[in-house]
């Protein structure tokens, strides 16, 4: 296709608001852009740019407050629901972020992908050859949750392409996998489009980026930039700790840790070893399923271990430590959604009854991670990559002594990931031991040390 | 397809909660017809218990034949004898026919030339339903009652004489048989009651009928034509058969015995012969209870039928309620596929139909289970008639009905529920919330209330019991509901000012005031609901209390006292009786108040002991009993009426007798015992009456009745009074005039209604707990974190707290406040005796409002604590590895 030839989807001036319970949000602030056919269109921006409202718009889900919305010659926002159904069940396709969100749980690979094609009406797709294509044809007999990340992401790509669509709209498809499944879709998507299909992308990984035809970055719901791409490069590195060496704040000796799934008995973590110093920051790396998160749990005291023993500081790690010695970012931020994003950080600092004097420290982290305009609003107001600031500052609020963050960059844009890293990094040179467990190996610049786990063995790695 | 009517198995929780809607609709449409059925069936038993003779039908001529065959008027007891059984055959639920014949009185002598009167008896099977206590009962003699032998010294064996006009005829006793009167009464001698008992006597000192000298129908016929005579009165008897019987049968057997009666009334083809109607000889008459118990049985089951009419639609609303949640948790507990189907652009047509599938087969079962769990349920702990065919018909049809009402509100709530999926149809459902639909009932409640000043409170059913208008039921409902959710709105409103003024607060109510306003939407739906609920619970409370106040009220001022005995004015006044206890006389019309035809009512009464028997409510009047009573008597002057006046009109001077009687109005009463109807009653010291001419005839008058009124239990003083030497003939007491059918039917409907609204809030008030208990696993990691951060279990479960008790206070004080207001203003149209003073009360019944305080409290303590119990346990690192 010729960059001359009519886009398959654009839109004009394009606005949307949201009603909350805190007041409206302004999402998309008069965007207009063209997606060309056959190409892939990477729509990146921080977060809370207005991606994932771009990307809904143009699947026809939502409905746009003010401006054009065309894709296949339907205007969408005069079309009707019916024909908006119409457009999402032969025109386009909607893959989610989460893997696991695109599949129908108790279904069969082969039986979804039979019932994509069934609902096209077409028999001109044969499933299997669709499967063979994407390389997941010794998975058609099996239930979505028997599939790693990447596979059920190749399979929604499969489902799309049994439906016969031609235009395949995905909210940021690799932020949950490792890099190898990333690659496996990445390569599932880029085969695709040669094909012919379209792509629309969000996503603020360099990976995807690299490989768009196109890129349309927003930020604060309206375009920064279009086309070309935007410089994509390593995460630059922050300096070493500013701390002076000290004692190790977190130690593991020897510690085995073993879960029982079903019947089967899941050794998670074998004979860890490590121990991580106060001022330093120290990255887990692995793929999914490694046993990162494992060790963040041992270490905040959320499981036990079986063997081995954890050490704070000089002390054995107490049953549940309290929020100012070991404070967590968990995978599942775990905010509490009648508070705001404002009230989430002070929470540990009113629970601690340190609120006055931690005021302007939480001032501090709004303003660091870029949180300050969306502090009164809701978590559920806000974008999964504030929400996952937020619960950093929530971590950071009261200088632990050990901070355990799981995936601190998995919903971050780069400029955000570097907000995120940079606090990393002053909350160590304050003195606080903060342990990564990441599978982006393009954050391993910013950390002081690195233990690569793989089947919960632990190795130490180099940055 | 197959994959699809099998997807519920996977999800235990979503099969229970549809099935259990479904067993719920099932049990409530197909209990109804049952427990009617039931329920008619048991008061029917009831009602012929011991009276299978009588509900049967009784066809009883004088002067038939005892033998040989018709002569001029006079049938042959065997000629009717065979059209009775023939018409019986035809007749439902009748057992075998039995035939009795009773003669003339004679007189009976022994040897000790005493005689006592008796009279000849013989009837078919009667040998086998009486105490031998001597003798035989196969003889050829007769059988003599043991008063009758002991008054004339003969026993078996022995010859008496039995002497009618000039006549006598010698007999051998064949044996001695306990007199019947000593016995319990038996269904078999029903029909000849009047014979043994003395049952048509209201006098004390009446004496009973002459007792029966039992002999075979040959035997009696023989003695008879020898004693001058050739007939008797006979009974032909159709028992209803042993076994259960129903209304059906009950109405069923009722027409036919209208029909056989109408049809030898006019001289139908089978009993040509003879006539049955009083003019005619000889004497013929056909009866049956029947027609009474029937009609009994239908204005009981009618009282029944609207409470339970009730129950049913409010058990169908929960139903369908719950019903709803299930249908709504198809798409909330599987939201990955929701999402999808929206993403992917499902038709909502197939989706309705995947959802309708998936369905079918647990909606099925699950209502099929329900029609054997409420047969089961009526049996077990229902009432323990038989169930007529047609209600287990009905019940089954109910099922059927149930299974594609159940499969359609179920599809609807998910289809609302995955609608909501969708961005554009989230909106228009939110902006439909955002309308404010409460205004609609507010205005229809304005409308009912118009209607029921215009049209009144109460209609009448078919079967002429009066009850509360729907419009009065529905007045309540929609103005605690319309203003309710006003209300609740306000409620939202205030927590947000908590919340802006709480940053300070504890921890506690720190986070109480957030949870509270930040899902503003299911706050004010709860609010809202629980307001409904225990509005309805009170008012109903307020509207009971205050009809058995006035219901109260009125029949003791009907009555007088608590008990009321009727008495000849000669019966002397005890010398001493256990309870308090006074005489009065009143006079309906006793004359005209002076210069006017309005006609006025008397009641004398003696001043020195009515005080302390009367019913009296200070309300009466203005002045105090005892004031009143203390200036009635002490006139000497013969001419002037000292008299305390009830009623509004203007009563200087009355006639009596003729005369014009001046009063001196010592006080006056809004209401006064023994006030009956709404003209004047003037209420005079009986002992001036008697001293006056014209008082004492009046109080002889037959206008006039004599009462005692007793103050006390009422068991206790209806058996003192029939203790007393000269008993009353008539006893009345206040549970007599309460206990009429429309008044209970009355307090029944608002009964129900009180117990749903109990039941209502129970349910709101768990579904709250379940709303809080969801929400709390829905965000366990958000509050097991909390724990972590140093928020105490404690303080946790006291934030809770503070949130259930703001919810569950304010939605009880507003529910109370409405309730009260619309209590205030229906109260006095439940008029149910407009003739008898006092008008309606207004009772606040203050101890269910202290008691459903308590339930608020209780509700919340224990609410807060099964919430938090959850957080308290989680293992947090157990929850975050299964959540990702």
């Amino acid at each position: 296709m010729l960059p001359s030839e009519p886009p398959i989807a654009y839109v004009r001036d394009l606005e949307k608001r949201y009603v909350t319970a805190t007041g409206a949000i302004r999402a998309l602030d008069g965007v207009s852009a063209d997606f060309r056919g056959g190409m892939i269109t990477a729509v990146a921006g921080p977060s809370g740019s207005g991606k994932s409202t771009m990307l809904r718009l143009l699947a026809g889900i939502d409905h746009p407050s003010a401006g054009e919305v065309v894709v296949d010659g339907l205007r969408l926002h005069r079309a009707r629901q019916r024909a908006l159904r119409r457009l999402r069940r032969e025109t386009v396709g909607y893959v989610f972020q989460r893997p696991s969100d695109n599949l129908f749980p108790t279904r069969t690979v082969g039986d979804q992908l039979l019932a994509a094609a069934r609902g096209a009406g077409s028999n001109t797709v044969d499933p299997r050859s669709v499967a063979e294509a994407l390389g997941i044809t010794d998975r058609l007999d099996h239930l979505p949750s028997a599939l790693s990340g990447g596979e059920q992401q190749r399979v929604a790509i499969a489902q799309m392409l049994c439906a016969g669509v031609r235009v395949v709209v995905a909210d940021e498809p690799t932020a949950q996998l490792d890099d190898a499944s990333s690659t496996s879709v990445l390569d599932a998507i880029v085969a695709l489009r040669d094909r012919g299909v379209t792509f629309v992308v969000a996503t603020h990984d360099d990976m995807v980026l690299t490989r768009a035809d196109d890129v349309l970055r927003l930020d604060h719901g309206a375009v920064a930039t279009t086309r070309g791409h935007p410089g994509v490069g390593p995460t630059p590195w922050l300096g070493v700790s500013s701390f002076e060496d000290g004692p190790a704040a977190l130690a593991f000796r020897d510690v085995d840790k073993t879960f029982r799934q079903g019947d089967e008995r899941i050794h998670a973590v074998r004979a860890a070893s490590f121990e991580l110093e106060a001022g330093r920051i120290g990255a887990l790396v692995g793929r999914s399923g490694s046993g990162k998160t494992t060790v963040l749990h041992l270490a905040a005291g959320w499981e036990r271990p079986d063997r081995g023993e954890i050490l704070l500081g000089s002390e054995t790690a107490a049953a549940l430590p309290a929020w100012g010695d070991v404070a967590v970012l968990p995978q599942k931020l775990g905010l509490l959604a009648e508070l705001t994003v404002r009230e989430n950080v002070e929470h540990p600092a009113r629970l601690a009854g340190l609120l006055d004097e931690r005021r302007e420290r939480i001032d501090e982290l709004l303003h660091e991670l870029a949180l300050d305009h969306l502090q009164s609003r809701l978590p559920s107001d806000t974008s999964v990559g504030e929400q996952q600031r937020a619960a950093l500052a929530r971590a950071l609020v009261l200088s632990p002594d050990v901070v355990l963050v799981d995936e601190p960059t998995t919903h971050q844009d780069r400029t955000s990931a570097r907000a995120v890293l940079e606090l990393l990094r002053r909350a160590a040179n304050e003195g606080t031991a903060c342990l990564v467990a990441t599978h982006d190996a393009s954050i391993l610049r910013a950390v002081d040390e690195v233990w690569q786990i793989d089947d919960g063995v632990l190795t130490k790695g180099s940055t | 397809m197959k994959t699809r009517l099998a997807a519920l198995v996977g999800y235990p929780g979503l099969l229970a909660g549809v099935a259990l809607g479904c067993v719920l609709l099932t049990m409530v449409l197909a209990a109804f017809p049952l427990f009617i059925s039931a329920s008619a069936s048991e008061l029917v038993a009831g009602d012929i218990r011991g009276l299978r003779a009588g509900a049967g039908i009784e066809y009883r001529s004088t002067d038939v034949r005892l033998q040989g065959t018709r002569r001029g008027a006079f049938p042959a007891y065997t000629e009717i004898d065979g059209l009775f059984r023939d018409e019986m055959r035809g007749a439902p639920t009748l057992g075998d026919v039995y035939r009795g014949a009773i003669g003339e009185q004679l007189d009976v002598r022994g040897d000790a030339h005493h005689s006592v009167r008796g009279v000849m008896f013989s009837a078919q099977g009667a040998m086998d339903h009486i105490t031998l206590l001597e003798g035989s009962r196969n003889g050829d003699g007769v059988l003599l009652p043991d008063v009758l032998a002991h008054d004339i010294r003969a026993g078996a064996g022995d010859d008496v004489r039995l002497r009618l006009g000039g006549r006598t005829v010698t007999v051998a006793v064949d044996g001695v048989y306990r007199d019947l009167t000593s016995l319990p009464r038996s269904e078999y001698w029903y029909p000849w009651d009047e014979e043994i008992y003395p049952t048509r006597c209201i006098q004390f000192d009446c004496p009973p009928p002459p007792p029966l000298v039992l002999t075979s129908l040959s035997r009696m016929a023989s003695l008879s034509r020898r004693l001058g005579i050739d007939r008797a009165t006979f009974t032909w008897v159709a028992p209803v058969a042993d076994g259960d019987v129903t209304l059906s049968d009950a109405r069923a057997l009722a027409t036919f015995f209208d029909r056989f009666r109408s049809r030898i009334s006019r001289g139908g083809p089978l009993f040509t012969q003879f006539q049955c109607c009083d003019n005619w000889l000889p004497h013929a008459e056909v009866y049956s209870a029947m027609p009474g118990i029937a009609h009994v049985v239908d204005v009981r089951v009618s009282q029944i039928e609207s409470p339970a009419f009730l129950l049913r639609a409010a058990g169908v609303l929960v139903a369908l309620a719950v019903l709803v949640a299930a249908g709504v948790f198809l798409i909330a507990a599987r939201p990955v596929e929701a999402r999808l189907l929206v993403a992917r652009g499902a038709q909502p047509t197939r989706v309705a139909l995947g959802i309708a599938t998936e369905v079918l087969g647990p909606t099925a079962i699950a209502c099929v289970a329900g029609l054997l769990l409420s047969i089961a349920a009526v049996r077990l702990v229902g009432p323990g008639g038989r169930i007529e065919a047609s209600a287990v018909s009905a019940a089954v049809r109910a099922t059927v009905i149930a299974i594609p009402i159940a499969i359609a509100v179920l599809v609807a709530a998910a289809m609302v529920a995955f609608l909501r999926q969708s961005e554009h149809h989230r909106a228009r459902l939110y902006l439909i919330a955002r309308l404010p639909w409460e205004l609609v009932p507010v205005g229809v409640s304005l409308l009912a209330l118009r209607r029921v000043r215009s049209a009144g409170a109460f209609v009448e059913d078919p079967s002429g019991l009066q009850r509360p208008s729907m419009w009065l039921l529905g007045f309540s409902i929609l103005f605690i509901a319309g203003f309710g959710t006003l209300g609740a709105r306000c409620c939202v409103l205030g927590y947000r000012w908590w919340r802006s003024r709480s940053r300070n607060a504890s921890p506690a109510t720190y986070l109480a005031a957030r949870r509270l306003t930040a899902f503003p939407g299911p706050t004010f739906a709860l609010v809202a609901v629980v307001t409904l609920c225990l509005g309805i619970f009170v008012e109903s409370l307020l509207l009971v209390a205050s009809m058995r106040a006035t219901i109260d009220a009125k029949a003791r001022i009907f009555v007088g006292s608590d008990v009321a005995g009727w008495i000849d004015h000669r019966t002397p006044d005890p010398h001493s009786f256990p309870l308090p206890i006074t005489r009065v006389t009143r006079v309906r019309d006793a004359g005209t108040i002076a210069g006017t035809t309005q006609m006025y009512d008397l009641l004398a009464i003696d001043p020195s002991t009515f005080e302390r028997v009367a019913f009296w409510r200070s309300s009466f009047s203005a002045s105090s009993l005892d004031d009143l009573m203390s200036d009635l008597p002490g006139s000497s002057d013969r001419t002037l009426m000292h008299a305390v006046v009830v009623g509004n009109a203007d009563v200087p001077s009355v006639t009596m007798g003729g005369q014009v009687f001046p009063l001196d109005v010592v006080g006056r009463a809004d209401a006064f015992p023994a006030m009956t109807s709404d003209v004047p009653l003037v209420v005079v010291d009986r002992r001036w009456m008697a001293a006056n001419p014209e008082g004492e005839k009046l109080l002889l008058d037959t206008r006039a009745t004599e009462e005692f009124w007793v103050r006390g239990d009422a068991g206790a003083a209806r058996a003192a009074l029939r203790e007393l030497r000269f008993p009353p003939y008539l006893i009345l007491t206040a549970d007599h005039v309460k206990d009429i059918p429309s008044l209970a039917a009355m307090i029944e409907t608002f009964l129900v209604l009180d117990v749903l609204g109990a039941g209502a809030a129970l349910l709101a008030i768990a579904g709250t707990m379940m709303y809080l208990q969801a929400r709390q696993r829905a965000h366990v990691v958000s509050y097991a974190l909390s724990l972590r951060m140093g928020m105490t279990a404690r303080a946790q479960e006291g934030s809770l707290r503070r949130e259930l008790a703001v919810m569950l206070g304010a939605s009880f004080a507003i529910g109370a406040i409405l309730a009260v207001i619309s209590g205030v203003i229906v109260a006095p149209l439940i008029e149910p005796m407009p003739t008898v003073a006092p008008p309606p009360l207004l009772v606040v019944p203050w101890t269910p409002f202290v008691l459903g305080a308590a339930v608020v409290g209780v509700a919340t303590a224990a609410g807060a604590r099964f919430t938090t119990r959850r957080v308290r346990h989680v293992e947090l690192g157990e929850v975050m590895r299964v959540a990702e």
